[in-house]
């Protein structure tokens, strides 16, 4: 109730504030985006949510220069940690694209055909037309501060909570129309959307409050760019061993922040539905072993198991799965393979504040052994 | 307002806010092996010889301190199995242990205070910049005794 009264409070105040705005000429709209602009970007840049990984940076700012290299000096590219599907572009040409998004991508014509997309709602100059025209902006800024405390002033001035209809339809042809210009696959754009659709799906999300708010419904921009793909059958390049080998800690990041959220479904449904486990370094076999230990379902045990056993198979010296098959074996009776598994936990984890249960177990099951 | 109607007001509000306290029992000092019964729920905690603990009236918890509670304090809460960690939706089990009750309980504190974006330094992707960490405890029965502690009673 609470939320609601401020969120009627806050649309009351954007109405009231609409008419100064539209009053405002076109200098001094420009100049108060770019005041709100650096005042988010500031936010941002305390916010310790900008990935501080140089290659990955470089990379992703050398396919942004390639896709739009009538604009080399004013589009800037930064991975931002967050495990949600999403990118999002400020004014000021700066392009904030999530860790989460680089681990659902494959390869770089996907990456593209996102970068494409994002920096045309820079060069199409997105942000003023809708500030002018639309109130969505001010709104969603209002909703942000209710729901993201830390993003609450980016979201009013980037393209993070959506645009128009026709805006992203816009952006949609001008990233696709970069990307196939580039050589990419021209499917690249509709086969990730098809990924995007089905994680809606699974987790049973409203496609239309999911990512890029207000776009058109996914299926509808599935449709959208696999028409325009058919027009243009002439790019191949896909470059996913260099897109899988610089984005590899990034990718892991972001299924280390959904394993730290527990949320089992969703890292089942992306490493073994999806088939990222095979994109993805050794140790996403573990966070898939997790993911079917926190999901729980029918036979999820033994597949944890069975996934454990590969993690450590492929990677012997990773701690994790040892202690979680420690655990299991503790908890199935096997104290014989409970001792072995964590003392081999204790023995890798070079961190000694990560191994205080282990330690504990350890001496529990030391002291119950006849 | 007149100035003695502001102090009649204040001195209102004064004993609003310390209305809580008038109700606080005494605290009481915590005895190697003897640990205490909290009356509403039932459950037994051993707090650290030494330490000072007291029973929040207004809930289930029990609080413990050893210089003040501004300095450090443990909580003690129950919880039902049923919805136990609710931002989570998750239930809680028995035969949970400590480590799968702990990961839980900050996924769930995680969630409920818009924590869930924040950098995990020991995470990050190309290094942290920071050295804070949380790091969540509970300890181990000790073999052969009875359990006690965070959330646990004999079930």
């Amino acid at each position: 109730m609470r939320a609601a009264g401020l969120l009627l409070l806050g649309l009351a105040a954007v109405a009231a504030t609409a008419p100064a705005r539209a009053s405002l000429s076109e200098a001094e709209q420009r100049a108060r985006i770019a005041l709100e602009v650096a005042d988010s970007e500031e936010r941002l840049q305390n916010s310790g949510l900008l990935v501080n990984d140089p290659e990955l940076n470089a990379y992703l700012q050398e396919i942004t220069d390639r896709l739009f290299p009538d604009h080399k000096s004013e589009l800037h590219v930064r991975a931002f940690l967050d495990s949600e599907f999403n990118a999002f572009t400020m004014p000021s040409g700066s392009i904030y694209f999530n860790t989460g998004a680089l681990l659902r991508i494959r390869d770089e014509a996907e990456l593209a055909s996102v970068l494409g997309h994002e920096g045309t709602h820079y060069t199409a100059d997105h942000a003023y037309r809708e500030r002018v025209h639309d109130k969505r902006a001010a709104t969603a800024a209002l909703i942000g501060d209710l729901a993201l405390p830390i993003l609450s002033q980016v979201i009013g001035v980037s393209s993070m909570a959506g645009y128009s209809r026709e805006n992203e339809r816009e952006a949609d042809q001008g990233g696709f129309d970069r990307m196939s210009r580039c050589g990419y696959d021209p499917k690249a754009g509709s086969e990730l959307f098809g990924l995007l659709d089905r994680e809606l799906t699974v987790r049973a999300m409203n496609h239309g409050g999911y990512f890029w708010a207000d776009h058109p419904k996914v299926k509808e921009r599935i449709a959208n760019l696999a028409a325009m793909a058919a027009a243009h059958m002439d790019g191949t390049e896909r470059n996913q061993e260099r897109y899988l080998a610089v984005t590899q800690r990034a990718r892991l990041q972001s299924l280390a922040t959904i394993h730290r959220r527990l949320d089992g479904k969703l890292l089942v449904f992306l490493l073994a539905d999806e088939k990222l486990v095979d994109t993805l370094p050794p140790r996403a076999h573990y966070y898939l072993a997790e993911g079917y230990r926190l999901r729980n379902a029918t036979g999820d045990g033994e597949r944890a198991t069975a996934e454990y056993a590969t993690a450590i198979k492929l990677a012997p010296d990773d701690p994790g799965a040892y202690q979680a098959l420690g655990l299991r074996y503790m908890r199935d009776g096997n104290k014989g393979d409970a001792l072995l598994m964590l003392r081999k936990y204790v023995e890798l984890e070079h961190d000694p504040a990560r191994t205080g249960y282990a330690q504990q177990y350890i001496q529990k099951l030391q002291g119950e052994a006849p | 307002m007149r100035p003695k109607a502001a102090r009649i007001l204040l001195a209102a509000l004064a004993s609003l806010a310390l209305a809580p306290l008038a109700h606080a029992q005494s605290w009481k000092l915590a005895v190697e092996n003897q640990p205490h019964v909290n009356p509403g729920r039932g459950y037994s905690v051993q707090f650290p010889p030494g330490w000072k603990f007291n029973c929040l009236w207004f809930s289930d918890e029990t609080g413990a301190t050893r210089d003040g509670p501004e300095l450090q304090a443990i909580f003690v809460d129950f919880r039902a199995h049923k919805n136990a960690f609710k931002a989570l939706k998750r239930d809680a089990s028995p035969d949970m242990m400590p480590q799968e009750m702990a990961e839980s309980l900050v996924a769930d504190m995680a969630k409920e205070r818009g924590l869930e974006k924040c950098p995990d330094p020991g995470q990050r992707a190309g290094g942290g910049v920071g050295k804070a960490r949380l790091q969540p405890a509970l300890r181990v029965p000790d073999a052969g005794k009875p359990r006690r502690g965070a959330g646990s009673r004999d079930h």
